[in-house]
Order: C-alpha cells, then sequence, then structure tokens
C-alpha cells in the first residue's frame, strides 16, 4: 500500500473518530438534558420551581444549538441539581414551615 | 375494654392536635400571634401605624416619606382612576352598579371569599368581574388602569378597618391555610419564605431598603414606587417578591397569590385602609 493510500485512510478513520465521538456528545447532552428537563417539571407540579434552574436549562439548550455539547452538558446537569435542590426543599418545606409561624 | 379504646382514640386525637401546632390554629389564633408578635417586635409603633410600612419603624425613613407626601405621587393615578370608575361602559351601567354602596368606601372588605364560586375575589378580579360581566375586556393585572380604578376605590376608603372574613366553609378554610402555607415556607434558590424578611428580619435594612413588617403590608395597596415609576398591585409586588429570592413567580391572580392576600389581608383585620401608598 502506497504512502497516500495509509493516509487517506488514517484521516478517513480519523473523522468518523471525531463524527462518532460528536455524536456521543450530542446524545450524553440529550440525555442530561433529558432528566434536568423532567426533574425541572417536578418542581414545576409541587409549585417550587428556581428561576435560576429555567435559565441553566435555556443556556444548555443555547449552547447545543451551536454545538458546543460538552458545555451544553455540563449546564444540563448544573440546571438538574438546581432542580433536584428546588424538590427536595419542596418537600422539606411540607413540614418545615410550621416553625415560622409565631406562637 | 372499651374504656381503654376509648383512652387511646382521645390520647391519639390529643397527640395529633399537639403535633399539629400553632400551623393549625384557628385564623383568630394566628391573627392574634401574629399581631403580638410585631407589637412585641417594635413596641414604640402604634398597631394602626403598621399600615405605613417601613415608616413605621424606621426615623430616617419615615421623615423622607413625610416630604414626599407632601406632593403624594399617586395623585394623578387616583383622579385617572376615579374618572375611569365614573365611566359608563357600553351598555349604559357602570362600575358602581357591580359593587356594594357604589363602590364607595369597600375595600376593607376586599378579598373575600365567594361560597358559591368557592374561590378568593380580590378587589382587582371583582373590578375585572365587572367590567366583563358588562361585556368590557378585562384589564392586566399588574398596573396600568386597574391599578388607578382599585386606587381610587381605596382612597374612598382610607381610615375604614380591615374586616376580612373566614366563612364557615372548608374551601375557605383551606384557602386561608394554603395562603399561610405560602406564607411561612421557604422558596427559591436564596431559600427564603415572606416571614424570613417581613417578620424576622423586619424593620433592618436589605441595602439601602427597610424590609416593611408584614402587619399592615398590604393596606397601602395599590402602591406608588419609586423604583417603578408608577402604581402597581399587590399581584406586582409578588411577582417580585417571588422573583427577588430566584423562586420562579406564578400568574396574577393565581390561586396561590389569591390565597396568600386572603391569608395577609386577614392578618391585618382591624387596621385602617391606607391605600393607595408610596414606597421607594
Amino acid at each position: 500500500m502506497s504512502k497516500l493510500s495509509l493516509g487517506l485512510v488514517a484521516a478517513l478513520l480519523a473523522v468518523s473518530g471525531v463524527s462518532v465521538a460528536y455524536a456521543s456528545a450530542k446524545t450524553e447532552y440529550q440525555h442530561a438534558y433529558q432528566k434536568a428537563s423532567a426533574e425541572h417539571h417536578k418542581a414545576l407540579k409541587l409549585q417550587n420551581a428556581w428561576t435560576t434552574t429555567g435559565k441553566t436549562l435555556k443556556a444548555a439548550n443555547k449552547a447545543a444549538a451551536k454545538g458546543e455539547y460538552g458545555h451544553a452538558k455540563a449546564l444540563a446537569e448544573r440546571a438538574y441539581k438546581l432542580a433536584d435542590l428546588a424538590v427536595g426543599q419542596a418537600k422539606a418545606q411540607r413540614t418545615a414551615w410550621h416553625q415560622e409561624v409565631p406562637k | 375494654m372499651k374504656r381503654y379504646f376509648a383512652g387511646k382514640l382521645i390520647l391519639a386525637g390529643l397527640v395529633m392536635i399537639a403535633a399539629a401546632g400553632p400551623a393549625f390554629g384557628s385564623p383568630s389564633a394566628d391573627l392574634k400571634a401574629f399581631q403580638h408578635y410585631f407589637n412585641n417586635r417594635f413596641p414604640k409603633v402604634k398597631t394602626g401605624d403598621f399600615v405605613n410600612g417601613p415608616y413605621a419603624v424606621n426615623a430616617a425613613a419615615r421623615a423622607q416619606w413625610k416630604q414626599i407626601m407632601q406632593f403624594p405621587p399617586y395623585t394623578f393615578a387616583v383622579s385617572d382612576g376615579k374618572q375611569l370608575f365614573h365611566q359608563k361602559f357600553a351598555n349604559g351601567k357602570s362600575y358602581a352598579d357591580c359593587f356594594a354602596h357604589g363602590g364607595v368606601g369597600i375595600r376593607q372588605n376586599y378579598p373575600y371569599f365567594d361560597t358559591s364560586k368557592e374561590r378568593v375575589i380580590t378587589l382587582e378580579a371583582a373590578i375585572n368581574n365587572c367590567r366583563k360581566a358588562n361585556g368590557e375586556k378585562p384589564y392586566p393585572y399588574k398596573k396600568g388602569k386597574i391599578a388607578e380604578i382599585a386606587a381610587y376605590m381605596a382612597h374612598t376608603s382610607r381610615g375604614k378597618k380591615f374586616d376580612i372574613k373566614i366563612p364557615d366553609d372548608p374551601k375557605a378554610k383551606a384557602a386561608y391555610e394554603a395562603g399561610k402555607k405560602f406564607f411561612y415556607e421557604r422558596r427559591g434558590q436564596l431559600n427564603f419564605s415572606c416571614a424570613s424578611c417581613h417578620m424576622y428580619e423586619s424593620g433592618k435594612h436589605l441595602r439601602s431598603q427597610v424590609l416593611a413588617p408584614a402587619l399592615g403590608i398590604l393596606a397601602s395597596f395599590p402602591i406608588y414606587r419609586s423604583k417603578w415609576g408608577a402604581l402597581g398591585t399587590i399581584d406586582r409586588r409578588f411577582i417580585g417578591c417571588n422573583k427577588k429570592v430566584r423562586s420562579k413567580p406564578f400568574k396574577p391572580q393565581s390561586k396561590i397569590y389569591r390565597d396568600l392576600e386572603y391569608f395577609l389581608t386577614y392578618m391585618s383585620n382591624g387596621l385602617p385602609v391606607a391605600g393607595p401608598g408610596a414606597r421607594p
């Protein structure tokens, strides 16, 4: 095999590797976004959503639209944490609010 | 044996009541404890003076406010509200036909629980209900004409004491309890409740602003805020407060805001109407 052919094969392998990694990053982002979105909906249902969660989800969406899936995934994961804390807060406050009532 | 079980049942009941604690106190007991809290916190302030919000508890702010009140910033809005209030609808009727006493001197009775509609009716909702009943489009709830009409109606009621009733109806009590829970529960990323600022930190500074005590806090609505440069309704304020603690706000006149207004205004029973008011 000539040097040129070897070079072409290597280039093709590299391109396909990149596109596989790109597709995988996109899938990972989509998965993280869906998870965060579902948790945010839980908080909304509990009437206790945080404004920061919605903003972070929007930012994740924007980054994904630019093809920055790594950054988008990190934002989606952050949104999930925020939503999860909001859900936890709502559950804790079901009884904790009693402590705030003056006696 | 029967006695033994009856005794157990009574004991279980007592334990449940004790566990429920003050959160499930009667509205009248809540009112007493609520007003007592503020009277203790600010012993020099007369109960009726709490309707002046931060100006009741901070001497410097009060001095500034007295100067502002020489030419109250809401004067034109009240006059516009009066004009709007007396304007006839296309069908020849007016707001006066929708309200008791022609809509004059009635602010102290709002919000109320409508047992037939099974919901809390705020003054702003009543204004829009009147419009809809007469074939007119409802106004947006946060500012503008609805705030002007409410300002005029409050102005005609100044000095009358709030007299919010909780009818003997489980749904009315549930609305009151929902409002009470919303007031005390912590929310948003900053983990604040309404009570965090307006009870336990009331009178203190949040940056340059003095936190208004919750007692009488709605008595001056609608208010002209210098920050807004215009009049705003209670809905506008609730939404602003929620946003500040990074909690997603609800829609104006949503059930939760109406219930909150119901609870909070009930807590001001006996205090005079002071609306419209001026705030920083």
